[in-house]
């Protein structure tokens, strides 16, 4: 508990840090965080405790993240009748893209990592 | 319930429904049924049931929602441990995810431009592709609508999930990392717990994908999102230059019926949880109103009838008025779905002379006098339909809101930023974009003229008619919104945007208000 809540004050300092770069920069500030983290565990820069404790919170979290956007989620009821009539192009857009990205995405991979080898 | 009990509940709520469809899932493993869907869906249903608003759930489970942030932080850990397997693979994760994250941008900035969808739209759809948290993130700093975009994400999610497997196939994409970095590089979460389930390379794949396609995505789509609205038409017309001018109190638009979408637009605005109206005027005008049971009253320039079932879910036998037809036919068929006693009639607010047979104990009226050009008549009118001893309760644009309108121009150019400056004895009519035409597509052609009436006039029109004045109220903005929308919270203290003014018609015998020279 005691190592979860100090991983946990880890992760909301990288936040808080990256908060205060996304004034100046159109990022969002947790996206800054996040590679403030990243760049904290790569380079080996925490202390092995802090290190061990905000991997630990850091799966902790990242096990109920479905849980932490639904109140977000929900929020679709908002959206109302002044775009229902948008909506069913909305999804076909979305839909789309996916799909597009995915044959992108797999087909250059999967060409790449064929000539690397599996 | 105390407030604090009711907030506890709620995110206890979200948890237990959460935990619910979460065991659901791991017996059925259908991505129709995922969590992700399955768990809003079961709330959205509970919460219409309840009838508890969207505003007071999002408020309670803020502490949920808090969490995001940390979370996408708690991402690097994902990218940190899976770095040698990237590593090893580096050019099909380079060029899978510079493919995945271009094509992402290019297919929804494209497509939505071209189509000439509202630019919130395409702000929110804009990141659809990388993991929720990140996705709101940058939708919100682009001034996307949040909720629209965590509904687009898990439906992009979703459509990995599901088709992206035997499309894969397809194409021979057979590389378990080169199948992770699709489903996560095109279906983030989702699309990872499906690559998973495939295998752990893929897997971890995807969860890498995630990380770094969203941190691209995030860094270009301020830049990509800026260029877009640079290229506004692509061939497509510009927005047309002529713009027609409605006068909402005195012509009858919106013939369409109730599927008119002028008529769709107003009610969907003054229904929403966060408007001004909802936040600031409705509190104030419910705190007035009291008990009105066995009361008759008027509702001058009802529209579609928000306020109307107000007055009568608190017992008044209430008649509506409005010029427009087609705001009324709305009206009607919420007052007939909820079977209290209501009365609609399309009339003149100018000339309400002949419209009432008997003396009414109240006349009400919300938001419309700025669309009238003299106050004289409409006071008059309302002295002469009440009672002696009725009350009048008037809630009205602020003077200091409505001085700021822009002045009408000849060329009915849309009004600049520096055309609202404040011109309190400029009688000159103001022409405007209503807020709920403001980007609607068809409606944004549609000028509002409005009047602007100083304090001075309200008053000495009311005291004109014969009425006393008893009270006037200027609504304040609730704490509340500091909290949930501070940009908000900081224009409603700058300046007032109601004043209600109570009034009486004289209970002494002798004379009739209207009567007066």
């Amino acid at each position: 508990m005691w190592e979860l809540a100090l991983g946990f004050a880890v992760l909301v300092s990288c936040l808080e840090a990256g908060t205060l770069v996304a004034r100046v920069l159109p990022v969002p500030g947790s996206v800054l965080g996040m590679l403030l983290l990243f760049l904290l565990l790569q380079a080996h820069l925490l202390p092995a405790g802090l290190h061990r404790a905000v991997v630990r919170a850091s799966h902790a979290l990242l096990r109920h993240l479905l849980l932490l956007f639904i109140p977000v989620t929900v929020g679709v009821i908002t959206l109302g009748a002044r775009l229902a009539h948008l909506l069913p192009l909305l999804a076909a857009v979305v839909v789309g893209s996916t799909l597009l990205i995915l044959v992108v995405t797999g087909m250059l991979a999967q060409a790449a990592a064929g000539r690397e080898g599996a | 319930m105390t407030q604090a009990a009711e907030k506890l509940a709620l995110v206890l709520l979200t948890v237990a429904v959460y935990r619910i469809t979460l065991g659901l899932h791991r017996r059925t493993q259908a991505p129709p049924l995922h969590p992700v869907v399955l768990t809003p869906a079961l709330l959205i249903g509970l919460l219409l049931l309840a009838g508890i608003p969207y505003r007071v759930y999002r408020q309670a489970t803020a502490p949920i929602t808090d969490l995001l942030g940390p979370a996408t932080v708690a991402l690097a850990v994902l990218l940190h441990e899976h770095l040698p397997l990237l590593l090893q693979h580096r050019k099909a994760v380079g060029r899978g995810l510079a493919g995945g994250v271009a094509t992402a941008l290019l297919s929804v900035g494209l497509v939505l431009r071209l189509l000439r969808v509202p630019v919130p739209l395409l702000s929110s759809l804009l990141p659809k592709a990388t993991t929720t948290p990140i996705a709101v993130a940058v939708a919100a700093r682009l001034g996307g609508l949040p909720s629209l975009t965590a509904g687009a994400v898990i439906l992009a999610g979703v459509t990995g999930a599901v088709l992206g497997p035997a499309l894969l196939d397809r194409l021979r994409v057979r590389h378990p990392v080169a199948r992770g970095l699709a489903l996560g590089t095109g279906s983030h979460g989702i699309g990872t717990a499906r690559a998973l389930s495939e295998s752990p390379a893929a897997g971890a794949a995807a969860g890498s994908a995630i990380v770094l396609a969203g941190a691209v995505t995030a860094a270009l789509a301020p830049v990509w999102f800026a260029l877009l609205l640079r290229l506004p038409s692509f061939g497509c017309p510009a927005p047309t230059p002529t713009r027609t001018v409605m006068r909402m109190a005195t012509e009858d638009r919106g013939t369409g019926g109730p599927t008119d979408p002028l008529v769709q637009a107003y009610d969907e605005f003054t229904g929403d949880p966060y408007s001004f109206a909802s936040l600031i005027e409705r509190p104030a005008l419910e705190a007035l109103l009291g008990d009105l049971t066995g009361q008759t009253v008027l509702d001058l320039g009802c529209g579609t009838g928000r306020y109307t079932m107000l007055l009568a879910e608190r017992g008044a036998r209430v008649t509506g008025i409005d010029i427009s037809a087609a705001m009324l036919e709305m009206a009607r068929a919420r007052a007939q779905a909820s079977g209290l006693p209501v009365r609609l009639r399309q009339a003149d607010l100018t000339a309400l002379d002949s419209l009432t047979e008997e003396p009414v104990d109240m006349v009400f009226s919300s938001a419309v006098t700025h669309y009238l050009p003299r106050l004289e008549p409409l006071m008059q009118g309302m002295a002469r339909a009440l009672r002696p001893g009725g009350r009048v309760l008037l809630s009205v644009m602020h003077p200091l809101y409505t001085s700021q309108h822009p002045v009408a121009r000849d060329d009915n150019r849309f009004p600049e930023q520096e055309d609202w400056d404040m011109r309190y004895f400029d009688r000159t009519p103001r022409r405007y974009v209503e807020p709920w035409v403001a980007w609607h597509e068809e409606l944004e052609r549609f000028l509002t003229e409005s009047y602007h009436h100083t304090v001075e006039d309200y008053i000495m029109a009311l005291l004109g008619a014969g009425l006393v004045l008893t009270r006037l109220l200027e609504p304040r903005p609730p704490e509340e919104l500091r909290e949930f929308s501070p940009s908000r919270y900081e224009i409603a203290i700058q300046y007032p945007l109601y004043m209600i003014l109570e009034a009486r018609k004289p209970a002494s015998s002798g004379h009739e208000g209207g009567d007066r020279p």
